[in-house]
């Protein structure tokens, strides 16, 4: 799944943005990786925005990051265990 | 030449902060060559010389830049741009977020760059319990750190002294940049690594750990709830509207008094007609009548860099996005749109908050049509011309005339929508329209830093729209002046009528006759004047007891229900005054945007003000 379609308040695991990605990414993908949205960190979104459900709000190596929801559908996670 | 030093560092850092403080008001604002990105340089001075030139560069958050801001900052760093490079980097640190400020610190230290650090809001780290060993961190990252506090002051002149040493030594900066570096610096490897290294630098020199925000955590809570959070916002919002109007508004009045002052001075002591004219009716009512803006313009700056320092200023965002999005706009541009009811000026201005330059752009073009304050004396006369003082229907408490001045408002406002929608549809996507951004700790602004700000501010307006304003002024007098008759002015014969009736059959559809293109002449300057304009083509003397109702019956008798109404039509869309021309091409940088809006707004004028007079005849 994507973060968009993850729960609220679960700690996920990012899957996008391996290694062995050797893709061009665009600047928005580009931007989310720096931001930590990187394979093998854990998120967690925390609060999604009143009237159209987003933009999210996700926390990422200690921080609160807005994503809007064609931004949270770049990158896949899963729940954790 | 002087010691150059650039001030690099991930946006909310409190970079600009320290800025402030290490210049004080030794600094010049002005735009990257080429882009609209604000370029800040100030001076270190000692003993009143200046001796260390400070660049206070765009936040970045690392050398992968994706917006605008942060391609000037690449450009500067990787030397693409013709100038200097600074001779000394310092990056500034957030102490209470050191994992985001870090992924910078590796790159800028890998490539080779000289480096000082400014370990900043060491004391707010302090206070969460942080310590680290500074000995160590300093080693690993091959730079001599210095906790600063930019709020306190502290560690600066520690700072200052630690510059001035370098300055004596020369080092030749040699960055070494990997081949084609564009693409490992966007590669997962090359970030993972860093990242890696981060968190390990982070393990070791950690002494006591930070405790947790959980003071943002819990306003928040309030501040991002569903009912709460949007009604804070529109209080918010309604106090800048309101203190736009009322608080700025005894301000106003001292410097109109004051023009009226240096106006009556010039009456008593000039003894030349023309020359008393010239300065009296032509330079100082017509500056006069664009400064009486500035309280306007600074108060708003104080309240937006308020809500920015406090951390405010993306949560509204946040909350206004996917709302603000639907038509074309960001969630930041609500405090632009909402402030250019008071003059589009500061909300030109103040879109520098939205940092997609498409957005920005949008945001600017469709400003002009929200009903600014200057329109409000038109309105007012021409409303007192049209419609009778009676409730609605039977309503004591709704009078028609305030009914047709909201409906005036809510025409211009969503003009303005729909106009935004058309413009997002037409216009190029240039770079991605992101939102994607950290929500900064809620921090308590400083006062010295929200008056440098709002000192820029003002200083920007005067010097680049008081050029214009001026010439515009002395212009419009003159063709209002001239030619005389035997030493006397005759409005009738002067230029301003020969290119009103010159204009007059462009304008016979709307029912404009050659008296009403005239008074539309010197509201270029500013909008209110066509009031006074139109009393002197109609020959009715300003300021005298009943001179509205005098003013309502002969515009009514002269010019016939159907021409007032597509005038009154033609306000809301048309013209724009000069300085929101001036400040659109000193904010894009270029006459097309200005000629552009122009363009449209007149066509929407014309199209409007024809229909409205249609529709008034067909109906009476």
């Amino acid at each position: 799944m994507t973060i968009n379609e993850a729960p609220l308040n679960k700690k996920l695991t990012v899957l996008s943005f391996t290694d062995d990605d050797v893709r061009n990414l665009s600047d928005l993908e580009a931007r989310l990786m720096h931001l930590g949205f990187l394979a093998g960190h854990t998120i967690r979104v925390t609060r999604k925005a009143p009237l159209f459900k987003e933009p999210l709000l996700v926390e990422v190596r200690g921080r609160q990051v807005a994503l809007s929801r064609e931004e949270a559908m770049l990158v896949s996670v899963e729940v954790q265990e | 030449m002087t010691f150059r030093v650039a001030l690099v560092g991930m946006p909310n850092v409190g970079k600009t902060a320290l800025f402030n403080k290490l210049t004080g008001s030794f600094q010049r604002v002005a735009n990257f060559p080429g882009v609209t990105v604000e370029k800040k340089t100030g001076w270190i001075s000692e003993h009143g010389q200046r001796i260390i030139e400070v660049i206070d560069l765009p936040g970045i958050y690392s050398l992968d830049a994706t917006t605008l801001d942060e391609k000037v900052t690449k450009d500067f760093l990787l030397q693409k741009e013709k100038e200097r490079l600074a001779d000394l980097f310092v990056l500034v640190l957030d102490a209470t977020n050191l994992d985001k400020s870090l992924f910078l610190a590796y790159q800028l230290k890998e490539l080779g760059y000289p480096l000082v650090i400014a370990l900043n809001l060491m004391d707010e780290a302090h206070k969460r319990g942080f310590e680290i060993d500074l000995a160590k961190f300093s080693q690993e990252l091959g730079a001599v750190i210095i906790p600063t506090s930019a709020s306190t002051g502290a560690g600066l002149s520690d700072l200052k002294n630690l510059l001035k040493t370098k300055m004596g030594q020369e080092v030749i900066p040699s960055i070494e940049l990997p081949q084609n570096y564009q693409k490992v610096f966007r590669s997962p490897p090359y970030v993972n690594g860093i990242f890696k290294k981060v968190d390990s630098l982070i393990k070791d020199v950690t002494l006591s750990p930070l405790r947790p925000d959980t003071f943002s955590e819990r306003v928040d809570h309030l501040v991002l709830h569903p009912v709460w959070g949007i009604l804070i916002l529109f209080l918010l919002l309604i106090l800048m509207f309101q203190t736009l109007f009322t608080w700025a508004s005894p301000l106003q009045d001292m410097l109109e008094s004051g023009f009226a002052f240096l106006s009556e001075i010039v009456s008593t002591y000039v003894q030349n007609d023309l020359l008393r004219s010239l300065l009296a009716d032509g330079i100082i009512s017509g500056v006069g009548g664009v400064l009486v803006f500035l309280p306007q313009i600074m108060i708003l700056f104080l309240f937006i860099q308020f809500l920015e320092d406090l951390g405010y200023l993306g949560r509204a965002a946040f909350l206004m996005d996917s709302f603000m999005r639907k038509i074309g706009l960001p969630g930041k541009a609500v405090i632009p749109l909402l402030s250019s009811h008071a003059c589009a000026i500061p909300g030109i201005l103040s879109t520098r908050v939205i940092d997609n330059h498409r957005e920005r752009l949008i945001t600017m073009l469709v400003i002009p049509l929200t009903t600014c304050s200057a329109r409000l004396p038109v309105y007012a006369i021409l409303i007192g011309a049209l419609i009778p003082n009676e409730p609605f229907m039977g309503m004591s408490w709704i009078k028609l005339p305030g009914l047709a001045l909201f409906a005036l408002y809510v025409l211009g406002f969503v003009s303005a929508l729909i106009v935004s929608l058309v413009f997002k549809k037409s216009l190029p996507q240039s770079s991605p329209s992101m939102l994607l951004m950290e929500l900064p700790p809620y921090r308590i602004p400083k006062w010295n830093n929200l008056l440098v700000v709002m000192q820029n501010k003002g200083k920007i307006f005067l010097k680049k729209a008081g050029g214009i304003i001026l010439i515009v002024s002395i212009v419009i007098w003159f063709l209002m002046t001239f030619p005389q008759q035997g030493g006397e002015t005759q409005l009738e014969q002067s230029y301003a009528a020969h290119i009103g009736r010159f204009f007059e059959p462009v304008f016979r559809p709307l029912g404009f006759d050659w008296r009403i293109t005239t008074a539309l002449i010197p509201s270029i300057g500013a909008r209110e004047v066509v009031v006074s304009a139109l009393s002197m083509v109609l020959s009715i003397q300003e300021g005298t007891e009943g001179f509205e109702t005098t003013m309502s019956e002969a515009l009514v008798a002269q010019f016939g229900l159907g021409s007032l109404v597509a005038l009154l039509i033609w306000f809301v869309f048309a013209p724009q005054c000069i300085s929101t021309f001036a400040v659109l091409k000193r904010e894009t940088n270029s006459w097309r945007w200005p000629l552009v809006m122009g363009t449209y707004t007149l066509a929407l004028a014309y199209f409007f003000a024809w229909l409205a007079r249609l529709l008034v005849n067909l109906w009476s």
